[in-house]
Parts: structure tokens; C-alpha cells; sequence
């Protein structure tokens, strides 16, 4: 009697923790997340903006009277320069509003919206009183509008279109607009707020973890959405349209969609090459020990979609332009791959961080 | 669980004296306590008989249905013949412009059929709109190359279109099973990456709405509520299946979210709720294909009057376009097309006007209905559709 008494109790007590075990979901462990904003602001953030200041304001200067047909040339390299640099910013330029960027305006809404509205260009240039601030320019502005100005025929044809003055203010109102809101957005950072943000810790709705997640993870559903997916159709019935793409003049589609994705990579891998002490994401994952949708580590299973799905858009025929229409399958396995990573960002990284999705595309039926 | 508790304190009492045992049922109490039922992510509930579920919501899915009923009323004040039916207030309706529903709920909704149609088409619905209206104001009977109204009883254009036909019956397609399909039942609304679980069982609501049923739908009851998708499925039903199928699969969808299933998951739940995802949009499909097989057969049972021909004609046009509106559809939208020109003059179908239903042979038609059988599964029952 008294070994069965034993042995009861032990196996009470056995199925007690076990049943305990997994019960705990506010805990979401230790891991250093001073460290991790402090890298997320001096390796990620600051950074993509200093950069992307540098070459929004080159690009500007650049801007001059009279061009030739080398000065649009030479335009048009620095709106790959300055356009490319953007997809490292665009990130923390969303409606979920991650500090001064956003109240700069420099917004994916004010610096790249497309398809861009060429008919509204036009009828701008030919008024010249616009204003660059309302609703109904933000579709004739911003790169995909530079892209039309620059690129929309011969370097020789397009100086020849700029030597009407009102064409070439319109120009340099464009990329003075997002000069101006790159030098605000950066100062922004330097002047006080990077220091701001990385003391507002915890993971509650408006800490800096929720907001960054909340900005990056939307970032990657419209990249997805719409660098990819919706020049395909994935929305559309498969319906192909080559002219939803990111850059539909110059037609280097494909190099700032993997701009892009490295640059959503190096968000949750948080380090460059060579910089071995930089705590991202991917880190904070494998110290709280995260196991996987797949058997893995969560952390070491994202960051292998991330490269699964970088190196499906690598495989898709440059110019994106033309594998929408001549490579389809090739172009919606890449969207496939980059979708596998919606589930793991949105659902399990945030979870494990015990941040809240706060936005979500409802349509308010 | 509480099975294995309840042998467990028996077999205590058995051999313990009342004090012991007490502290097991209390140990008992505590596993119990600690035990995550709240977060259910098995296999093992049940899928109710009806659409029973917590917070079911699906209002704005019902204010479109009835937007689309003013609407239908609106067109078909063109089959008496003189009156003629005005082609803006038809567009209002579809765009929800200028108070243009006898309700003011609807009017005061914010919601309209437009912004929810396949936006591919919608200057397709309004073309036909405008036909509509115009081929309204003829004031003779049709008769083949005259518009207006056949036998007293359809509008119909020079060529036996009935417009009424193809803007009811194609927004069936072009806006409600798009809807389901693209939109309500894919990983964007109830996948993973939708974390509230309230999300989730709403979007599913969404494609509830949208089909057109009550929750406690009995196919053998003319309920009301039972309308357009649901209610042509419902007619095909005694021979395909399909409206069982598409309510047991609405069903078993809600039951898997519920029980934490997301579209894109590995686990079993997330598995039953891509099941009833396929089986819903397949037997949606199988509704519509049948419908149009069955107004193929009525054309040519009734071939020699042109009333009824060009009436079930237009039907079936109408029912074989909104196939094209499923990701996962049998047909793509050019396949379609290939189709439906087999109900044109030359051959090839680009838009209405190219339909010839005083033209066309039984021949013509009973290539379209084989066509359709054969991809669809139906060749069995073909006939009796």
C-alpha cells in the first residue's frame, strides 16, 4: 500500500507540470531587447536613412537646367541610386507610422505609389500650378513619376522634353519633394528620437517593438502584394499585367524587388556580414529558443524562407516587365515562396514577441 | 481528459482513506485548471448541423444580396413593353450613387456591388447597363434583328440578349463567388497571418454571406433567405449534390477555424479547413455548370420559341461566364470565352453583341452541354438537369 501511495503521487504530480507546461503564454522569455532596438535603430534604421539622404539630395542637386543627353543619363543612374535605397526605408514608411519618418511624410504613399498616373503628370506639367501635397498628386509624384519623366523614351528625347522649363520644374519639384522629406526623416532620427526609441521598451501596442514589427511585416505583405503578385494577377483571376510592375518605364523591376527582400532580410537577420555583434531578430528567436512551424528553431527556419524566397525572385528572367508575361509559373513560384513567409512573420514571430498585429486590411464589412 | 480523471479517482477511493483522496481530487482540480482548453487545436469537435456558430456576422454580405434584388427589379420593369428602364439609375445601384434604393438602409449603407466586382468587368456590367436601357425604349415586340419585348414576356436585344440575364446572373459570378474565391477563403483572410481568431471566423462569415442561405438552410423549403447561389444550387441539387456539399463545407470551414484551423498550416484542422475550402468552391463551380446545362436543355426543348429559347439562353450564357471567377475555377476567363462562342454568329465572343440566339443550332448546343459535362463531371446526369 504505501509503494502504491508513492507512485500515485509521483504520477499526480507528473501529469500536474505536464498539464502546467504549455499553459504559460504571457512569458516571452528572456532575450536583451534594449539590445535588439539599439540594433534594429544603429544598424537597420539610421543607417537606411542616412543613406537614402545622401542619394535623394545627389539625386536633387543633379537636377539642373537644360540637360543633355549624358545629364539624363546621369539622372537616370542616380534614380536607380536614390530608388534603390528607398526599399531599405520603405519598411518604417508606413501608415502603422514608426517616428519621424512618418511625420515627414516620407510614406510610401508620397514616394512610391504605382502603377503612376501619366495622364495626371501631364496635365500638372501642362497647368503648372500643382500641389504636391494633395490627395490627387500622390499618384503623379514620387519615383514611379520620375521614372515616367526619365525614362518614358531616349535619353537624347527625353533631354529634348525637358528643355520645356515647366517639365523640368516639375522634375525638380519631385525630387526636391523627396529630398526634403529624407533630410527631415534623418535628422528626425539623429536629433533625439533614435535614443527615444530605443528606450521605449516591452511589447505592448505603441512600444518600439510593436511598431517596428507592425510597419516591417506590412512592408512585406504590399511588397509581396504588389512588386509581385499583383502584375501576375494573384488578386485578379491571374489576369497578367505587366503594367502594375514597380518600374514599368525603365524596366528594372527585378532589382528593386530584390532590393527589397535583402533589405526585409537584413531587418530579421539584423547584421551585416562582418558585423558579428549586432542583435536582430533572428538572434532574439534562437535565444528564446523558438521551435518551428517545420521541426527546426523558428529563427533558423525564417531566415532559410527568406533565403528560399530571395532566391526564387533572383530566378525570375530580368526584366520582371517581361516574365510576367513570358515566365508566369517562374514569377508565381516566387510569389509562392515569398508568401510562405506571411504565416511565420505575422503569426509566429509576433506571438513569440507577444506584439500584437495591429493592422489589418479589413474591409469594414 | 475527465474520463481518465474519473478512473484515476476511483481507483484512489478504492484504496486511500478520505483524507488522501481529498488531496488528489484537489491536485485533480489543479491539472484540470491549468490545462489549455481554451486553446483548441485538435481534431476531436464536431461539426454542428447547421451554421450555428459563436458571433456569426455577415450583415454586409446580406445589404449587397439585397442591393442586387432592388436592382434585378429595376431591370425587369423593361419586359413590360413601353416602359422604359433608365440606364443611370442602374449604375447608381450597382455604384450606390444618389440614394438609388427604395430602402434607405441600403441607401445609407456605404456599401455598393461595384467596389466588390471583379474590377476587370465592371465597365463590362455597365455596358450592358447602357443596352439595357437603350433597347427599353422600343415600343414594337422583338423579332429577330428588332429589339424589344419577346412574346410578351423578356426584353431582349436584335440578337434575343436578355440583358437582365446576363447583369443578374453574371454578378453572381463576377461579384459573389469572386468574392468567396478570391477574396473571403484565401490565406490573406483566413490564413496564419489573420492572428485574431474573430478575424478569421468573420471572413468566413464573409463567404457564408455571399452564397446566399440562412443559417439553418433546408434545401427542401423555399426559406426566404434562400437566394442566387444558394438557391440555384439548391435546384441542382436532387442530381449533383451540390448544395449539400456547399452547405456541409461552409460548415465543417467554420467549425475548423473555430478549432484553430488557418489556411495555410500543416496541422490536421488546418488540413479539414483547406478540404472544406476546395470542396466548397468545387461545389459552387458544379451549381453553376450544371445551372447552364440545365437552360442548354431547356433551349433545346424549347427551341422552336423564341421567347423561351432566347430567354434560357441568355440564362446559360450568363451562368457559363461566371465560371471564369475561381483562382482554382476549372476554366480560365479565355476558355470561357472559347465557350460562349459557341452562342455567337461568328464564332468568336468578345462581348454581347456578338450572341446569335436566332441563329444558333442544336447542334451548337449540344457541343457547349458535352463540353461542360465532360469537365465537369456531369456527363451522368447531363440529361436530366
Amino acid at each position: 500500500m504505501k509503494t502504491l501511495h508513492l507512485q500515485l503521487w509521483t504520477l499526480a504530480i507528473v501529469l500536474l507540470l505536464a498539464g502546467c507546461d504549455s499553459s504559460d503564454d504571457d512569458d516571452t522569455g528572456n532575450y536583451d531587447s534594449t539590445a535588439l532596438l539599439t540594433t534594429t535603430a544603429d544598424v537597420l534604421i539610421v543607417p537606411a536613412y542616412e543613406d537614402f539622404t545622401g542619394r535623394t539630395q545627389q539625386f536633387n542637386n543633379a537636377v539642373t537646367t537644360a540637360p543633355t543627353a549624358a545629364d539624363v543619363d546621369n539622372l537616370r543612374g542616380l534614380l536607380i541610386s536614390a530608388w534603390s535605397s528607398w526599399q531599405a526605408v520603405s519598411p518604417w514608411g508606413t501608415e502603422v507610422g514608426v517616428g519621424p519618418g512618418f511625420t515627414a511624410g516620407l510614406t510610401k504613399g508620397q514616394v512610391n505609389v504605382f502603377p503612376t498616373d501619366t495622364a495626371q503628370i501631364e496635365a500638372n506639367i501642362a497647368s503648372g500650378s500643382f500641389n504636391l501635397e494633395a490627395a490627387n498628386a500622390l499618384d503623379a509624384k514620387g519615383f514611379p513619376a520620375l521614372d515616367y519623366l526619365l525614362n518614358n523614351a531616349t535619353s537624347g528625347e527625353v533631354a529634348t522634353q525637358l528643355a520645356d522649363t515647366s517639365r523640368l520644374n516639375y522634375l525638380k519639384a519631385l525630387t526636391q519633394d523627396i529630398a526634403t522629406k529624407a533630410s527631415a526623416a534623418f535628422t528626425g532620427w539623429t536629433g533625439g528620437y533614435r535614443d527615444e526609441f530605443i528606450a521605449n521598451t516591452g511589447n505592448a501596442a505603441g512600444t518600439s517593438l510593436a511598431l517596428m514589427l507592425n510597419s516591417w511585416i506590412m512592408d512585406y505583405e504590399d511588397a509581396r502584394r504588389f512588386k509581385v503578385g499583383d502584375p501576375i494577377g494573384v488578386r485578379f483571376l491571374g489576369a497578367l499585367n505587366p503594367g502594375l510592375v514597380e518600374v514599368r518605364f525603365g524596366k528594372y523591376s527585378r532589382l528593386l524587388a530584390l532590393a527589397a527582400f535583402r533589405a526585409h532580410r537584413k531587418i530579421f537577420a539584423g547584421e551585416d556580414p562582418g558585423s558579428p555583434n549586432n542583435y536582430g531578430l533572428h538572434e532574439v528567436l534562437l535565444d528564446l529558443g523558438t521551435p518551428g512551424p517545420n521541426g527546426g528553431l523558428l529563427g533558423d527556419e525564417i531566415l532559410a524562407q527568406f533565403d528560399a524566397a530571395i532566391a526564387a525572385v533572383e530566378s525570375i528572367p530580368d526584366p520582371l516587365y517581361n516574365a510576367v508575361t513570358n515566365s508566369t509559373p517562374v514569377v508565381q513560384a516566387a510569389y509562392d515562396e515569398l508568401q510562405r513567409l506571411i504565416p511565420l512573420l505575422k503569426a509566429d514571430l509576433t506571438s513569440t514577441l507577444g506584439v500584437q498585429v495591429s493592422y489589418q486590411d479589413m474591409d469594414g464589412d | 481528459m475527465w474520463i481518465r480523471l474519473l478512473l484515476l479517482w476511483h481507483t484512489i477511493h478504492r484504496i486511500m482513506n478520505l483524507r488522501t483522496s481529498l488531496l488528489f481530487g484537489l491536485l485533480a482540480f489543479v491539472f484540470v485548471a491549468c490545462s489549455d482548453d481554451d486553446e483548441p487545436n485538435g481534431t476531436d469537435y464536431t461539426v454542428p448541423a447547421t451554421y450555428d456558430f459563436q458571433n456569426v456576422d455577415y450583415s454586409g454580405q446580406t445589404t449587397r444580396l439585397d442591393m442586387l434584388g432592388e436592382l434585378t427589379a429595376e431591370l425587369k420593369k423593361g419586359n413590360t413593353q413601353g416602359t422604359t428602364v433608365d440606364a443611370t439609375l442602374l449604375k447608381n445601384m450597382f455604384s450606390n450613387t444618389n440614394n438609388p434604393f427604395s430602402s434607405a438602409d441600403l441607401n445609407g449603407s456605404g456599401k455598393q456591388l461595384k467596389d466588390k466586382t471583379f474590377a476587370n468587368v465592371t465597365a463590362t456590367f455597365e455596358a450592358w447597363m447602357d443596352r439595357h436601357g437603350e433597347i427599353s425604349q422600343s415600343t414594337t415586340a422583338a423579332s429577330e434583328g428588332v429589339a424589344g419585348v419577346v412574346g410578351g414576356l423578356y426584353l431582349v436585344d436584335t440578337n434575343g440578349v436578355e440583358y437582365i440575364q446576363l447583369i443578374e446572373k453574371g454578378l453572381f459570378g463576377a461579384c459573389f463567388y469572386y468574392q468567396i474565391a478570391n477574396e473571403y477563403t484565401t490565406a490573406d483572410r483566413i490564413g496564419a497571418g489573420v492572428t485574431e481568431l474573430a478575424d478569421r471566423q468573420h471572413h468566413w462569415d464573409e463567404a457564408f454571406g455571399y452564397v446566399g442561405i440562412p443559417t439553418d438552410w433546408d434545401l427542401t423549403d423555399d426559406q426566404p433567405e434562400t437566394r442566387y447561389i444558394g438557391n440555384y444550387s439548391a435546384d441542382r441539387d436532387a442530381l449533383t449534390g451540390c448544395a449539400a456539399n456547399i452547405y456541409a463545407a461552409l460548415r465543417e470551414g467554420r467549425a475548423a477555424i473555430d478549432n484553430g484551423g488557418v489556411l495555410d498550416g500543416n496541422e490536421t484542422v488546418d488540413q479539414a479547413l483547406q478540404a472544406a475550402k476546395d470542396k466548397l468552391l468545387t461545389n459552387i463551380e458544379i451549381g453553376l455548370g450544371a445551372t447552364a446545362i440545365h437552360y442548354i436543355n431547356d433551349a433545346i426543348a424549347s427551341f422552336a420559341d423564341d421567347a423561351v429559347r432566347n430567354h434560357v439562353l441568355s440564362e446559360a450564357v450568363a451562368f457559363i461566364w461566371c465560371l471564369q471567377f475561381s483562382p482554382s475555377a476549372t476554366y480560365t476567363t479565355a476558355e470561357v470565352n472559347t465557350l460562349l462562342g459557341n452562342f455567337t454568329a461568328g464564332g468568336t465572343f468578345t462581348t454581347a453583341a456578338d450572341f446569335d440566339f436566332y441563329g444558333i443550332t442544336t447542334t451548337q448546343l449540344n457541343a457547349v452541354k458535352t463540353t461542360l459535362a465532360t469537365d465537369l463531371g456531369l456527363t451522368a446526369v447531363a440529361d436530366q438537369l
